[in-house]
């Protein structure tokens, strides 16, 4: 596989988890989580630290990983999230306070590196987490292992929402608050699970966008805008629009500017962030519900009637 | 409203008012008059800031910088103090993120405490987005490592201790004649340091009979992935192998910071990428990071990676600093940091002779520094020419060897425009 694909694929994979962390968080609770980008950030140096301190390969510590982000999505919610939404904030300002902890978040990471710097004469400012990979048939282990274990996290979350009685409330919850409170629901304890579950893929995304891109602390910053693109190329009202958004808007920011800048030159690749927001941008342009308001069944059918007609 | 309220108002509008008034303008303890006082008069306490990137591309060489210029603040207060001296010094290390326009905040930030003196900022880019302010409010910076020629500017207000690229870029083509390359390839960051330095390389190669590879690889200065960058120059070496070269024939030279340990690791990806010269300049000289990192330095090995660095000169303190950086850090300093060492130092001696005033420091700053750096610098004699930067200087070679060490081979001598080998390496 070309490396410039192979990278994608794992980037994509990344996109596809934080911007399903962003949907979820955003359909629960009205909340755009700026945070997502340092919490992306924190799950990288969660498996850079158990690597550098015990060793060993990077997937066996994606767990941790996700637990840390889960926890900074509890501390998010109970911190931040909660009282305002009690207070009935607006939908900025609970997007500010996300904002702010960010900040805070990447004042921690800055502060955790200068300590590695100066107690172990690390460079964990810059690291490439591809270094640690292993080889599966030939090829680098993430090509094959991230966007697998995106597609499990995926059937995870679906299982979950689908066949357990907690994902089914929580599912109620997200479709219809009131309704599901009357019904007796707990939202308090829905939101808190919602952040628990989409700051895990947060930090488990980050902890896969490492392997295709230099760890740095700004790593999440840097792509949080390309987060944002997915979910809202997803529709944002659909957890599975964002995921497949996310996936998309990553492919067409390797797959998509390589393969145009192999046409048209290299001047092309100055226009990197611009090419996945204009799909973006089109897309909701014709779809303005996003990828989640594309008729997919009508589409489908139409393709199998006119295959039956031909064959008719 | 009462009129309790409004004189209580009144009050804090007044007191507020005075305080802002009473902290403008100070550069440190010893305020505002301090440029005022005569030589030998100062007291209290004085502010120069550092600006150095802490964090981004150039992270490792600001971490370097930033050590060299407290070390510096550290031997003046011991020097001060000796003297018998009323005045001592203060360096803040500022982390500039590698970005222009965080160095521009952090400069505007301190000038607005009333600090008129700063180190660095590092990059070129940084340095030419901070020219503006600086020149039209009398602020005095000094960058260890801006080598961009268009910042080569008479009387303004940024001097530089390192010479521009205008010598630099004939230093790498020359090493690619060396190595026997015809056709040359570049990949550099687009930033005032990036163009300027390909600008003048590209320039001496063709005098030298180097074909310049038509298809440019101008990438953003804050890319950390390189695949797509690297698949495309795989493409132009196939297309120049269709045209009749050879692999020996074609070098690559990346014009970078630290993003060339992504860009190679992406590289080792392609077989005939390691068959062909590589060449990189003072952004990757004896980066520790390509050493971090296994693939990265036994791919720079591999393909004889050769990279340009201001020549150092025999110096007093430079094995002062050294041991200081090896202490601190665990590993060799960057020349660069020797010149954010000998800047402190010009600075300080020049405020303690005429005082915290940027017009009068600026009239004498060449004298001091060639006086004091003559016996006393760490990285040689600064000379500065007419436009402020360092007058001359000759550039060393340095490679990963074999034993994947950064290795000294020689130096050219930008006078006689030739390279003096230290050993064979094409």
């Amino acid at each position: 596989m070309a490396p410039w694909l192979a990278n994608g694929l794992i980037y994509a994979s990344a996109l596809a988890l934080t911007a399903g962390g962003i949907t979820l968080l955003y359909i629960t609770t009205r909340t755009f989580n700026f945070a997502h980008a340092s919490m992306a950030t924190v799950g990288f140096y969660v498996v850079y630290s158990f690597i550098i301190f015990i060793g060993g390969s990077p997937y066996r510590y994606f767990p941790f990983a996700f637990l840390f982000g889960a926890l900074l999505g509890v501390i998010c919610y109970y911190g931040l999230n909660r009282p305002l939404l009690k207070r009935q904030a607006s939908e900025i300002t609970l997007m500010m306070s996300t904002l702010g902890y960010d900040l805070i978040l990447l004042s921690l990471i800055q502060m955790y590196c200068d300590f590695l710097t100066s107690n172990y004469k690390l460079f964990p400012r810059r690291v490439n987490m591809n270094m640690y990979d292993l080889e599966l048939f030939g090829i680098n282990a993430a090509t094959i292992i991230l966007p697998l274990m995106a597609i499990i996290c995926l059937s995870a979350l679906h299982l979950f929402l689908g066949k357990t009685k907690f994902g089914v409330a929580m599912k109620a919850t997200i479709e219809n608050p009131v309704l599901a409170g009357a019904s007796g629901i707990n939202s308090d304890r829905v939101y808190m699970v919602a952040w628990l579950i989409g700051g895990g893929m947060a930090s488990l995304g980050g902890a896969a966008m490492a392997m295709a891109q230099t760890g740095t602390p700004v790593m999440g910053m840097n792509s949080i805008p390309f987060m944002f693109a997915g979910a809202i190329l997803g529709g944002l009202h659909s957890l599975y629009g964002g995921i497949l958004g996310g996936f998309m808007v990553g492919l067409a920011e390797y797959a998509g500017v390589f393969l145009l800048s192999q046409k048209f030159g290299p001047w092309i690749l100055g226009y990197r962030m611009g090419i996945p927001l204009l799909l973006m941008a089109i897309t909701l342009l014709i779809f303005p519900r996003g990828l989640a308001g594309i008729p997919w069944a009508d589409l489908f059918g139409r393709l199998t009637g006119k295959k039956r007609g031909v064959q008719a | 409203m009462s009129k309790k309220l409004w004189y209580a108002l009144a009050a804090v509008f007044v007191v507020t008012l005075s305080l802002l008034i009473i902290g403008c303008g100070k550069g440190g303890d010893g305020g505002e008059e301090a440029g005022e006082e005569a030589a030998g008069e100062l007291t209290g306490e004085y502010t120069i800031v550092a600006l150095v990137p802490l964090t981004g591309s150039l992270g490792t060489y600001g971490e370097n910088s930033k050590e060299a210029a407290l070390l510096a603040a550290q031997d003046i207060n011991a020097w001060l103090a000796e003297q018998g001296r009323k005045w001592t010094l203060k360096v803040v290390p500022e982390d500039t993120q590698t970005e222009p326009a965080v160095a521009l905040r952090k400069m505007q930030n301190w000038f607005g405490d009333g600090v008129r003196f700063f180190s660095g900022p590092q990059a070129s880019g940084e340095a030419s987005e901070c020219l503006n302010i600086a020149n039209s409010n009398q602020i005095l910076f000094i960058s260890q490592s801006s080598t961009s020629p268009t910042l080569a500017i008479a009387d303004d207000w940024l001097f530089r201790f390192c010479t521009d690229d205008s010598i630099q870029g004939p230093a790498i083509a020359a090493v690619a004649a060396a190595a026997g390359v015809k056709h040359l390839i570049f990949a550099w960051q687009g930033d005032t340091w990036g163009d300027g330095l390909q600008g003048a390389a590209a320039a001496k190669a063709e005098e030298l009979g180097i074909e310049v590879y038509p298809k440019e690889l101008r990438f953003d200065p804050m890319l950390e992935d390189f695949t797509k960058e690297v698949g495309l120059l795989d493409g132009y070496v196939t297309d120049l192998l269709e045209q009749g070269a050879t692999l020996e024939e074609i070098g690559f030279c990346i014009i970078t910071y630290e993003q060339v340990v992504p860009f190679m690791i992406a590289a080792s990806e392609y077989p005939q990428l390691r068959e062909i010269a590589w060449i990189g300049s003072d952004g990757t000289v004896k980066s520790a990071a390509m050493l971090a990192n296994d693939t990265v330095a036994r791919f720079a090995a591999d393909t004889r990676f050769i990279s340009a660095m201001n020549r150092p000169e025999a110096a007093s303190r430079k094995e002062h600093v050294t041991k200081h950086i090896q202490e601190t850090l665990g590993r060799e300093p960057d020349a660069y940091a020797y010149n954010n060492y000998d800047i402190i130092w010009a600075l300080a001696l020049a405020i303690d002779e005429v005082g915290y005033d940027p017009v009068k420091v600026k009239e004498i700053l060449p004298r001091v520094a060639d006086e004091w750096t003559k016996e006393n610098g760490a990285s040689g004699h600064v000379v500065l020419n007419e436009f402020g930067d360092r007058a001359f200087a000759d550039y060393d070679f340095w490679l990963i060897n074999d034993n994947l060490e950064w290795e000294y081979v020689g130096y050219y001598d930008s006078r006689a425009d030739i390279i003096n080998w230290e050993r064979q390496v094409y």
